[in-house]
């Protein structure tokens, strides 16, 4: 079920929200304990919601699209009143006593939260394999991972667990793993969406979007989503728009750019394929396609990989065991209190950064390391820019998602540089602070999904979905569904 | 590697068992190793990048704002008394 669909079926009257609702929780319970996609359930509270749009609805009163739609949040979204675990020990007893402006905003909107999904322990990883909560497979084969951070949303999202989530990404976590589910993940601008309730994993890198069945939900759900909040120092203070406005325009006469450096060696050519067909299916509805090139692409996963985990250590610090969270129950001084909680607390691949980031941090490394990538920084923004400006004045650029269809799971964990090279694609966007789409276009020969990433300028989320739409309404990879 | 990595987790207030600090220090040699790669520009005469989108400061009021529930932040602390949080005993008596 998607949004547009159920809104459409809900103001019909041809079902109520209780009874979707109370549908999708049945369909939890036989199929979460295969996939693992739920950390939380919220029933009591959604079928008060649920009642509550109903009532509404009866009145003749709506709050618009999302009124009665059960949706479910990445559990790094703080929920007032329900646990809020970013899938880690440290935070495994939490129990928010305030809701972050997403959270509220969902409730405004009067959607339904079925409850909170599955990710990697403070959004890091891209397999969903560190989580401190077990790992969720993929629904298209259980042997998969479902990509990472968010692979809980991308999971519900893909085996209709929930009409439409939420997700967060940082270097491709909202993009990935919607690439290797076969649905549609955003990542806006930064500073587009709130980050205020939301886990700081990297600050500067850090940013909420929907994750959804089709190009048109994302909209929807974006409109909920965006929006200037003062609680956040960087939220952009712009007028909202529509984002459903720019969807059915014709994309004829806009330019896409294909960069060279995103089809190098070392890519699944059934990946390469894929990308190479939708360029021609752009081409064909009256797109120009070109080739371009984005220089520094090589150097994004070196920077991202010191600047990310150098912002993580500085985040991750608040976990002292003291205010609230995980505290170890033997600890003679501070100090004790402080390294055992923490130790506990965090998974291996948390530490592992932690301690990467407290070093390029330190005296003496800091110019080597911090400021160095802080420099290969600009030069990645600036690739992109001088594409979509004189260089090539693209509309957006063109890219795989992922270099690879899902992989299986184990087949990475041991080796950090393998799992981190499957964020190549999606890095760079992040670094550059630009909105990026991935969507599905097509699938493997052992039938696992295709993701394409849609990269567009700044604040310029309208056009990629305009052109992400086009896309789908020509094929039919978004229509297919996994066989649960 | 190894010793300056000691200090980092101590840093970072951790205390790991032996075992864990080498396979630790194996994998953060294999990161850094990997982003060595990024000595290869020449990077002397260009500006850090801290945010993507530039942001001046955002002012607001200071106003004091109601929070609904202030004795919530301190109960959900793994031990608290009354209004205050709990911690072992941080100054000796002399």
């Amino acid at each position: 079920m998607k949004v547009k669909e159920l809104s459409e079926k809900l103001a019909a009257k041809k079902i109520s929200s209780v009874e979707i609702a109370q549908g999708y929780f049945k369909k939890i319970e036989s199929l979460n304990p295969k996939l693992n996609c739920y950390l939380i359930l919220c029933k009591e509270g959604a079928l008060k919601q649920a009642k509550e749009s109903d009532a509404r609805r009866a009145k003749g009163e709506t709050r618009g699209p999302l009124d009665g739609v059960p949706i479910a949040l990445k559990d790094i979204f703080v929920t007032g009143g329900v646990q809020t675990t970013c899938a880690s020990k440290i935070l495994g007893n939490y129990i928010p006593p305030y809701d972050g402006t997403t959270s509220a905003a969902f409730k405004k909107s009067g959607a339904v939260m079925l409850g909170k999904l599955n990710m990697d322990e403070f959004a890091m990883g891209s397999s969903n394999e560190f989580s401190a909560f077990g790992p969720v497979r993929n629904p298209w084969n259980l042997e998969y991972i479902p990509g990472g951070s968010s692979g809980g949303s991308a999971a519900a999202v893909a085996a209709d667990l929930c009409v439409a989530a939420t997700g967060t990404d940082t270097g491709g976590s909202i993009r990935q793993p919607a690439s290797l589910c076969g649905i549609v993940g955003m990542k806006p601008t930064y500073g587009r969406v709130t980050r205020y309730g939301l886990i700081a994993f990297a600050s500067s890198l850090d940013q909420a979007g929907p994750m959804t069945k089709d190009v048109t939900d994302s909209a929807l759900m974006l409109n909920v989503m965006a929006g200037h909040d003062p609680m956040d120092s960087t939220s952009l203070n712009l007028q909202t728009t529509d984002f459903a406005a720019s969807l059915g325009k014709s994309i004829k006469g806009l330019r896409i750019g294909l960069p060279k450096e995103y089809f190098i060696e070392g890519i699944d050519p059934e990946v390469k394929e894929s990308v190479a067909k939708a360029a021609k299916k752009f081409e064909e509805m009256g797109a120009i396609v070109e080739e371009t090139s984005l220089p520094h692409t090589k150097y994004a996963v070196p920077a991202y990989y010191i600047i990310a985990p150098a912002e993580a250590s500085a985040n991750l610090a608040r976990y002292d065991g003291v205010r609230y969270g995980y505290q170890t129950p033997d600890a003679e001084d501070l100090l004790e209190l402080y390294e055992k909680s923490r130790t506990h607390g965090f998974g291996p691949e948390v530490t592992l950064r932690i301690v990467l980031g407290t070093y390029v941090l330190s005296t003496g490394y800091y110019d080597a390391y911090y400021l160095k990538a802080q420099k290969v920084r600009t030069l990645i923004k600036k690739d992109f820019l001088e594409a979509f400006a004189s260089g090539g004045k693209f509309d957006a650029i063109l890219t795989p998602t992922a270099p690879t269809p899902a992989f299986k799971l184990g087949e990475k964990t041991d080796d950090p540089l393998k799992m981190y090279l499957s964020d190549i694609f999606t890095i760079p966007v992040n670094l550059a602070g630009l909105p990026g789409l991935s969507l599905p276009c097509g699938f493997s020969k052992a039938g696992l999904p295709i993701g394409l990433q849609l990269i567009g300028k700044h604040l310029d989320e309208e056009k990629l979905l305009q052109i992400a739409f086009a896309y789908e309404q020509s094929t039919e990879w978004h229509t297919r569904r996994p066989a649960l | 590697m190894r010793e300056v990595l000691e200090k980092m987790i101590h840093l970072a207030r951790l205390r790991l068992p032996d075992e864990e600090r080498n396979r630790l220090t194996k994998k953060t040699e294999h990161i850094l190793e990997y982003i060595e790669r990024l000595k290869e520009l020449n990077t002397d005469t260009i500006e850090p990048t801290s945010h993507a989108i530039e942001v001046v400061n955002a002012f607001r009021e200071d106003a004091v704002k109601p929070f609904s529930n202030p004795k919530k932040l301190v109960e959900i602390a793994p031990k608290s008394f009354e209004n205050l949080f709990e911690v072992p005993k941080v100054i000796n008596e002399g």
